[in-house]
């Protein structure tokens, strides 16, 4: 007959429980990332994750290199401060392979009116036409010059 | 560093009555001083004209979905009516910019509010993440860490902007990074460089030469929702008491 | 929500909301959590209510509401693994909490309460019976009994004495582990500043009392389906005493909650517009009709008519009955009303957008149902493995 002592089956149960945390603080340092709380209470190399992701804007500057006349238009007249990018979208696949990507070329009368269409709340000093008046079955660009837009 | 700053400031808690006459509450902090070599931005309500460039240079900049429900910036339009009813609106977060509603009633006064993640100085957003997956920069960028998260959506509860939502892709949330990618080449976000009236005007809060600084030190500008103490770095000029 | 619930939620948007929120991510899934736990911390506070303040007439159910805290209690982490989105990632809850956060102290809380609290409760007053059954028993039954007496399979007086002083201590540890295990659920939603409808000081306080509310409706329910499939005869008056509990919890989990509600009408702040639009409209069922009437009201009345002026064994016994399911519909109803409530509004506070409930899908009814069954069925084995009669001790 095996005797047991008053307390053997707690040291048994605490035991097992014991082991088991041991077992996890000796493994803790294994499966937590390397570079977590070197900064803060995150994994320090998610900041450069999030700083190595590719742009698709490119600078304007590099759009004046071939076009400098369009770039020199729009720097002269009402449409100054533009970025290219507004109208013609993400430019920087066509600044690196400028054959292989064009950007599109805008005249639909819907593009220019998203801005200049006089619409509630829009300020009263930005320049905005009632579209329903004002030439309503013309283009835009028949009268006024995309990227120096006083009249032509 | 931290734990020495607590011990400091507990034991000025304890020590200060005994040596001065009156214990100055620290409870006047400018921008200034909180913004200590951090990016900030300010919105410039009266150049809005809600034409959604922003929104549509932003969604295809950071590959944000094109559907109605995500959004790392969007533009309200409001329109206050002379009846005092106030009437706010945000069609697919204005990428498609705004219609005109000829409503039947007078208008008071209406405006474009362009929103996006505030960047909070004390974020509840990095407060509530159970793993550690959000966090703030030294610079003041409140960043994810996508590989991390396990997608419980605290941060998304917590946020009382409503400028986090649930990327259907990564299955985890996303927010606006203030280009994070972009401003430590030097570049600026996309949402700044597209705006044709610049509306948005982006540096270091506390950078002299930074045009934010200017706007700071020279206008009156507000925050949304100060009472909620997250101290916000994007800044209004020009908002209206009806802006949420 | 799938792309489908998301457009309809888009045509279905009353009011402005900002444009992230149209989605509604903490599902009915969220709304099983609290309910679970606080079931778990309802049947533990139960028993403990014989272990520690010695009320005799609740003992022929004090095994039972252990057994029944334990199903609940393995079920319960389910529908979060169910809800995260990255599942496989749940164990960096273990590797780094992030301690600001009270959802990071889920999973301390959840194995503390779990290993120091309720497995060795169980151990310690079952001991006895499986030790003489590992010796009796054959079979698969006899191999778990083996197993559970870790080897020590002798036991003398002595040592049921150190058995019963170390059981009532646990229990006494186990009353504030229980109120930290379902507490710290209220304290997630409560310490939520952006969302007016969750914070709230008293937001723990009510998520604790419906707890017990919830708890002791769920052992009345257990005890007396249990007792009838078995074919034995209820004691009255073990019934009588956990319908009284009963009684007093509701009254006091009433009373929090309408004072509450009274206080935030009374002060009338920037969410009160918001909070008429939605107890009128969106919550007026499951608020008034089935939180307040069916969960609350009704109870009391019926309860405290048979405090009052007494009825016969067989009336109390249906009374304990139907008052026992309508009390844990109500306080599912309450859970609803916190978790799904309080992201319908937008924090604008300028519209409200929809909840889709679809049937199928990892957040639908049916898997709900399947979650709402899953404690039962774990509690039928656990009482196929130890069964609660009283012996003769």
């Amino acid at each position: 007959m095996k005797r047991f002592g008053k307390y053997s089956h707690i040291k048994r149960l605490f035991g097992i429980y014991f082991g088991v945390l041991f077992l996890f603080l000796i493994l803790r340092p294994f499966l937590i990332p390397k570079s977590f709380g070197k900064f803060g209470h995150y994994r320090a190399s998610s900041i450069d994750e999030n700083i190595n992701l590719n742009t698709k804007y490119a600078d304007i500057k590099e759009c004046k290199e071939c076009h400098e006349k369009e770039y020199n238009d729009v720097a002269s007249f009402s449409h100054k401060n533009l970025n290219c990018q507004i109208c013609h979208g993400a430019l920087l696949n066509h600044v690196e392979n400028p054959d292989e990507f064009k950007p599109s070329i805008i005249s639909d009368r819907k593009f220019c009116l998203l801005c200049h269409a006089e619409i509630e709340a829009r300020p009263s000093s930005f320049k905005q036409i009632d579209e329903k008046e004002h030439f309503k079955d013309e283009e835009c660009i028949s009268c006024h010059l995309s990227h120096s837009p006083n009249l032509k | 560093m931290k734990r020495r700053e607590f011990i400091k400031s507990l034991l000025g808690f304890f020590l200060t009555p005994f040596f001065k006459n009156e214990i100055i509450p620290n409870l006047i902090i400018s921008t200034f001083k909180y913004g200590k070599n951090k990016y900030g931005m300010v919105v410039d309500i009266s150049k809005c004209i809600g034409c959604g460039k922003c929104v549509i240079a932003c969604k295809e900049e950071n590959d944000v979905p094109d559907l109605p429900f995500y959004f790392r910036t969007w533009i309200e339009r409001y329109l206050i009516f002379e009846d005092g009813e106030v009437y706010v609106e945000s069609p697919n977060g204005g990428v498609q910019g705004f219609k005109k509603l000829n409503p039947p009633k007078k208008i008071a006064k209406a405006f474009f509010v362009p929103k996006l993640c505030n960047q909070c100085e004390e974020p509840p957003c990095v407060q509530v993440c159970p793993v550690g997956a959000t966090y703030e920069t030294d610079d003041g960028v409140v960043l994810i860490d996508k590989k991390y998260c396990i997608g419980c959506g605290y941060c998304v509860q917590a946020c009382p902007y409503g400028a986090r939502y649930f990327h259907p892709k990564t299955k985890t949330p996303d927010k606006c990074t203030f280009c994070y990618h972009r401003i430590k080449k030097g570049l600026l976000p996309v949402c700044v460089l597209i705006c044709p009236q610049n509306a948005r005007i982006f540096g270091k809060i506390d950078d002299p030469e930074s045009p934010v600084y200017k706007y700071i030190k020279n206008y009156p500008l507000q925050v949304l929702k100060p009472h909620l103490r997250t101290h916000p770095k994007v800044y209004y000029k020009d908002m209206d008491m009806e802006v949420r | 929500m799938e792309i489908n619930n998301l457009y309809d939620a888009l045509r279905n948007i009353q009011g402005f909301i900002y444009p992230n929120e149209i989605e509604l991510r903490w599902s009915i899934l969220i709304v099983l959590y609290p309910y679970i736990t606080g079931l778990v911390a309802g049947a533990f506070i139960l028993a403990s209510l014989e272990k520690v303040f010695e009320i005799k007439e609740v003992k022929p159910t004090y095994r039972l509401s252990l057994l029944t805290s334990l199903s609940f209690l393995i079920s319960a982490p389910i529908p979060l693994l169910f809800h995260i989105t990255h599942p496989l990632r749940g164990f960096e809850i273990f590797l780094t909490p992030h301690l600001s956060s009270a959802m990071a102290v889920f999973g301390f809380v959840y194995i503390w309460y779990l290993m120091a609290i309720l497995i060795i409760e169980i151990w310690l007053e079952y001991r006895k019976d499986i030790i003489e059954w590992s010796k009796r028993k054959k079979g698969i039954k006899g191999i778990l009994y083996k197993i559970l007496t870790f080897g020590v399979d002798e036991i003398n007086e002595d040592i049921e004495n150190f058995d019963a002083k170390f059981s009532k201590t646990i229990a006494i540890i186990g009353i504030p582990s229980a109120i930290l295990l379902h507490g710290y659920v209220g304290f997630i939603f409560g310490s939520v500043k952006a969302n007016p409808w969750w914070s709230s000081v008293i937001m723990p306080i009510i998520f604790l009392f419906s707890a017990m509310v919830s708890g002791i409706a769920l052992v009345i329910f257990v005890y007396m389906v249990l007792n009838y499939l078995k074919g034995k005869p209820l004691q009255i008056s073990c019934l009588d005493t956990m319908a009284k509990y009963l009684l007093y919890a509701i009254i006091i989990d009433f009373s929090l909650e309408m004072l509450d509600l009274l206080q935030r009408i009374y002060e009338a702040e920037e969410f009160f517009d918001m909070l008429q639009v939605l107890i009128k409209g969106k919550l007026f069922i499951s608020l008034f009709i089935l939180q307040i009437i069916i969960g609350a009201i009704l109870p009391i009345l019926f309860l405290g008519y048979i405090q009052i002026f007494n009825a016969s064994d067989s009336a109390k016994k249906f009374t304990y009955f139907v008052v026992s399911l309508m009390v844990l519909i109500g306080i599912f109803a309450t859970r609803w009303n916190v978790v799904i409530g309080g992201q319908l509004f937008s924090k604008s506070l300028r519209g409200l957008t929809i909840y889709k409930l679809g049937l199928i899908g990892r957040e639908g009814i049916y898997v709900s149902f399947g979650l709402i069954l899953l404690p039962f069925i774990i509690l039928v084995f656990l009482i196929w493995l130890l069964p609660f009669e009283e012996r003769n001790k």
